[in-house]
Parts: C-alpha cells; sequence; structure tokens
C-alpha cells in the first residue's frame, strides 16, 4: 500500500468508526419501538420497554421466524430460512438495531420515538 | 479459465467452514482474490464470466436462487468499480487498494439489492459497520492477491492454464 492510500484510508475508517459511536449514543434513548416489517409492510409495532417479555411467532408468505423479547431485547430464536442470518445475528435493544431476514423479506428494527429512521 | 473457476469454487466453499465474524451474513470475500488476480492479467471479461459461473454454481450447491441476485449484484458493482479503477488511475494505485475498493463496493451493492427485496430504506444504517468489515476483509484478501500475484504471473507465461 502506498502512503496516501494509507491516509486515505485511515481517514475512512475514524469516520466509520465515528459514525457508529453517533449511531450507539442516538440509540440509547428510552421510548423504543419494534416495528416489524415483511417485504415493506408494516406487519406489527410493539412498544419496548425494561418490562416488555414476549414470545410469539411470525408467518411469513415464505415461512416463519420465531421471536422472543426478554427485558426488551429482541431476539430471533428459531426459523425455516435456509441461511440462519436471522437467528445467528445479536438480539437488538437500541435503536438503529435490526435484525433482518432476507429469504423472508423480513426486518425486525428498533425506532426511536416519533423519529423513526426512515 | 477452468481452473481458476475451479480455485473460486473451492475458496467459496472453504470460506462457508470458517465460523462466521461477528456480524452475521459477513464473509471474508477468499473468492475476490480469484476475480483481483485474473482481473489483473487476463482482463474485465473472463473475470465477468468467473464471476458469474462461480456465483450461480455456489447459489445451486449452498443457497437459493435469492441469494444469487444478492451476491451477483454485490459481485458485478465490486468487479466493475475494481475494473475502472485499474483502469483509470492504472498504477497509481495499488492491488492492496483497489482489493478494499472492490470489497467496500460488494458490501454497498449487496445492501443495495436487499433494500430492494424488503422495500425500505432503513437498511443504510448496517453500512458503517459493514463496510468498516470490508476494508479489513480487503486487506486481507488484497495482501493475498499481491504475493499470489508474482506467481500466477509466472504460471501464466508458461502456459500452464
Amino acid at each position: 500500500m502506498k502512503k496516501k492510500e494509507i491516509v486515505i484510508l485511515a481517514i475512512l475508517v475514524v469516520l466509520l468508526a465515528a459514525a457508529l459511536l453517533v449511531m450507539n449514543i442516538i440509540g440509547n434513548q428510552d421510548n423504543r419501538k419494534l416495528v416489524i416489517s415483511i417485504d415493506g409492510e408494516e406487519y406489527r409495532t410493539i412498544v419496548l420497554t425494561e418490562q416488555t417479555n414476549m414470545h410469539f411467532t411470525i408467518e411469513t408468505p415464505d415461512g416463519y421466524n420465531d421471536v422472543v423479547i426478554t427485558n426488551g431485547v429482541v431476539d430471533v430464536v428459531s426459523s425455516d430460512c435456509h441461511n440462519q442470518v436471522c437467528v445467528d445475528t445479536h438480539p437488538a435493544s437500541k435503536v438503529f438495531d435490526k435484525i433482518v431476514c432476507l429469504p423472508h423479506k423480513l426486518v425486525l428494527e428498533i425506532v426511536g420515538d416519533g423519529n423513526g429512521t426512515d | 479459465m477452468a481452473m481458476m473457476i475451479t480455485l473460486a469454487l473451492i475458496l467459496s466453499y472453504f470460506e462457508t467452514l470458517i465460523p462466521a465474524i461477528p456480524i452475521p451474513g459477513a464473509k471474508i470475500g477468499l473468492p475476490n482474490l480469484v476475480t483481483l488476480l485474473v482481473l489483473s492479467t487476463l482482463g474485465f471479461w473472463d473475470a465477468l464470466v468467473i464471476l458469474i459461473i462461480r456465483t450461480t454454481v455456489v447459489s445451486m450447491l449452498f443457497t437459493s436462487a435469492l441469494s444469487l441476485a444478492y451476491s451477483l449484484s454485490g459481485g458485478i458493482l465490486s468487479l466493475v468499480v475494481m475494473y475502472l479503477v485499474m483502469r483509470l488511475l492504472k498504477d497509481r494505485v495499488s492491488i492492496v487498494a483497489t482489493s478494499v475498493i472492490g470489497a467496500t463496493m460488494h458490501s454497498v451493492g449487496q445492501v443495495l439489492c436487499a433494500m430492494l427485496i424488503v422495500e425500505s430504506f432503513s437498511l443504510a444504517t448496517l453500512l458503517p459497520i459493514l463496510i468498516l468489515i470490508s476494508i479489513i476483509t480487503g486487506l486481507i484478501v488484497g495482501y493475498s492477491a499481491k504475493f499470489t500475484l508474482k506467481h500466477f504471473k509466472m504460471m501464466l507465461s508458461k502456459g500452464t492454464t
């Protein structure tokens, strides 16, 4: 690598790290909602608090996803999708966190109060 | 040519054996090593053919049709950008940097494709972490390519393909 390239790369890395940091800070707000959408259509919205404990199954046209919410932390515990990326994804708890199951066109995302992420 | 496709396929399979990096869905992109080597020796069209055959066969063997659209969009965007970088900037950009650019574009392409599939722009917030990982994997693949390139050129000149 040339020196100039290393400098550009370093700047880029710092910018990205800053973006992640900012997202992390904004993400720590209190009024959080879980928005579940299938193929772009909103399917269900759940208000998340520290006391939210639920277990439910989402039936999509392409298969199912089992979701568990423990103390406001959302996790997909099982699915019949082929790549299991949604199951392997870390549980979501902060704004901007999301769990995506592409084979089922399913998106679970956590949004803040009033100012959604899209 | 056939040997390169085989090599790309083996690397794809090998990659599925490596346990996931922190973010699910992220991969090292070892097959990109082949794309890089072919692109910098045999040219754009050979690299494109290898890319298309590789992704098609991999999706038939290990995954599904949907993930084909997904890896093709990332792969082609990455290939086109790497080609342009090599072509327009010639010797001013090293192969390692080209690899990093390619890896980044691969992530961008996949996220764009995913946005189309789930019809949601909110996936854009996944980009910072994905690009960060791409830079690391791009460096790994780029340095591998740098060291392999010498031997690869030697092999080509002997006509073993």
